[in-house]
């Protein structure tokens, strides 16, 4: 296995301890909205290293959980969400011991979604900042029509992925369907397996050396092990070759 | 404002009755019931669908906007259509009433499939989302999104190109949907998102019959037809909102609110088309001379200060008129009253079309 998943399923047998767990709450017991009132009235940490901790117990598949929390906190989430769980996320930095469902993190702002188990459909969509870590599979049209960000998956996609991408980063550690890229997008696409095909106007290309510093790093904030020459990235046709053209630099208006 | 497209059909007076009997002014308001029974108040049954504010400065477009819902029309805008960074715009902010702190302007959120440009603010104290299903030509006849317009909404770090600096391709269904019964969860996303907005789907007018069926499975609040297309003739404009409420009550929805995108229409034509079935109306094609007004007092980025405080007396100036027609007309409409009690023509294709009355020669 994995060693970042070691340490993830660590954290995931390790009940935070009474001192830790400084705030716990149920699904079972509070709706969706109760759910985020109640977050949403947790004091802030005067630490903004050490955010204060909040436990969500009852996760049961649960449709639009969790959603627009803004506040910068650490929220641990037992069980599987189902649909839109932690949509519009901003600042919080949340972990799923389990599965979610489609949509995952959708519109996210900032802060960080990690997911234990698998992703439905359209992960991470039209996210614009923050990071989303999937450490099973996602399924189709992740990171559809994102505007900033990252998106991680530690194991294979669907089809379409990053169809109507408009700016940030997917990585994708295992194989991809097919039609993977868009060739109108800006979003930047790196993958360790094969995809089944790549959507018209795409081309698979090496990494630059200033692309695996950068893939290093975010494997790393993505608490995701990787060598970063692993991977390749799926880049517009007409982008590689602004690129090229430019020796190297990157053509803002490579159309 | 505009020619009567639907002149063919009449609006009939009430019967000459033996007995003179006194009817009520029945008021134009309305309330959409949500699932959770919270009832969204819509006071006029007018909107501005499709505003094209990237023809305007972030700044005149949001007074204008603020000008237009302030008579209450309901009017779409992202957050980021009406400001600059920094910015805040008069539409998204609280009317300063020491009464009512937290009185809002009636606003609708365009909820496009592909979400650029919106952000989790669009969704505070939005009366109404558009979950917008169908792609829709720009200006330029592109099922696309232009560079321009990508700026105004992403607002990339100076001198960044967005998607390569052209035009992005217009998606027809959300990454984040599976299918229409999935649909239903969305719904209830964005009801969790706004608890104060009521959810409608917007759809073309060519494959009624299949997409209302379609649509209705994920149990929006109401649909939007989009209508606007210039080879619409009258007649067909009048037969398809007839036949979508047919459809609608077909599929047990007959009680759900049904706005029209029409194109240009007259204040007789609204009330029309209200007799035939819409719950409301857009006034796009009435609201675009204060576009182009504005473009030409400010072709440049510097613009006359005095233009914006006067912005409002000149919508008002240019709107009111119309909007008390409208509202006059409706008065004389009971809650219930059949297209054949309220129409009437001399035509029998429209007769057909409509269930208007047909009417001796």
């Amino acid at each position: 296995m994995n060693d970042s998943l070691v340490s993830f399923d660590q954290e995931s047998r390790d009940a935070l301890s009474e001192e830790e767990r400084e705030y716990l709450f149920s699904l079972l017991q509070l709706s969706n909205s109760e759910m985020r009132t109640a977050i949403r009235s947790v004091p802030l940490s005067k630490d903004s290293e050490h955010p204060t901790r909040v436990e969500v117990i009852g996760a049961e598949g649960q449709h639009s959980a969790l959603m627009r929390i803004e506040r910068h906190l650490k929220v641990r989430v037992r069980g599987s969400l189902g649909d839109y769980a932690f949509s519009m996320n901003d600042q919080t930095a949340a972990k799923i011991f389990g599965n979610v469902g489609h949509g995952v993190a959708e519109g996210m702002v900032s802060g960080s979604v990690r997911v234990r188990g698998h992703a439905g459909h359209g992960a991470a969509t039209a996210m614009t900042g923050g990071t989303v870590a999937i450490y099973g599979n996602a399924g189709d049209r992740a990171g559809g029509a994102m505007r900033g960000g990252g998106l991680f998956v530690r194991g294979s996609v669907g089809n379409d992925v990053g169809l109507g991408a408009l700016a940030g980063t997917i990585v994708i550690g295992g194989d991809a369907g097919d039609n993977l890229g868009d060739p109108l997008s800006d979003v930047t696409v790196f993958i360790r397996g094969t995809a089944k095909s790549l959507a018209e106007g795409v081309t698979a290309a090496k990494l630059r050396k200033k692309q695996e510093v950068q893939l290093g790093l975010l494997l790393i904030t993505a608490g995701i092990r990787g060598d970063a020459s692993d991977f390749r990235r799926i880049v517009p046709t007409a982008k590689l070759e602004a690129e090229n053209a430019a020796r190297g630099e990157v053509v803002p208006n490579w159309r | 404002m505009n020619q009567d497209r639907l002149s063919s059909l009449h609006l009939l007076p009430p019967p000459t009755r033996s007995v003179w009997s006194a009817n009520p002014l029945f008021p134009a308001a309305k309330w959409i019931p949500r699932p959770d029974k919270y009832a969204v108040p819509v006071e006029l049954p007018l909107f501005w669908y499709d505003p094209p504010w990237i023809d305007l400065q972030p700044e005149l477009a949001d007074h204008l906007a603020w000008g237009v819902a302030n008579l209450d029309v309901v009017v779409s805008a992202l957050q980021r259509d009406l400001s600059d960074d920094g910015q805040e715009s008069t539409l998204f902010s609280p009317l300063e009433k020491e009464d009512q702190p937290d009185t809002y302007l009636p606003r609708m959120l365009p909820y496009r499939v592909e979400r650029y440009g919106l952000t989790p603010r669009d969704f505070d104290h939005t009366r109404i989302i558009d979950v917008r299903l169908s792609a829709y030509p720009d200006a330029t006849g592109r099922l696309a999104y232009s560079p321009q317009q990508l700026q105004r909404w992403e607002r990339p770090s100076q001198g960044a190109a967005i998607a390569g600096g052209g035009y992005v391709a217009a998606a027809a269904f959300p990454t984040d949907v599976v299918s229409l019964r999935q649909m239903q969860v969305k719904l209830d996303q964005l009801r969790e998102l706004a608890p104060r907005a009521a959810v409608l789907i917007s759809l073309g007018p060519y494959r009624l019959e299949e997409e209302i069926a379609a649509a209705l499975v994920a149990k929006p609040d109401g649909l939007i037809l989009r209508m606007d297309q210039s080879e619409l003739e009258g007649l067909q404009l009048a037969g398809l909102v007839r036949r979508a409420r047919e459809l609608m009550i077909q599929h047990e929805a007959g009680e759900k609110p049904l706005w029209i995108v029409p194109g240009p229409v007259s204040t007789r034509d609204i009330a029309k088309l209200i007799a035939l079935g819409a719950t409301a109306v857009a006034i796009d094609s009435w609201c675009q001379p204060l576009v182009e007004m504005l473009q030409e007092a400010a072709p440049g980025e510097r613009y006359d200060r005095q233009l914006i405080h006067e912005l409002p007396a000149l919508v008002s100036q240019h709107l009111w008129e119309d909007i008390d027609r409208v509202i006059g007309i409706l008065s004389s409409f009971a809650p219930g009253m059949k297209p054949s009690q309220l129409l009437g023509t001399f035509h029998p294709r429209w007769a057909k079309a409509c269930g208007a009355t047909m009417l001796a020669p």
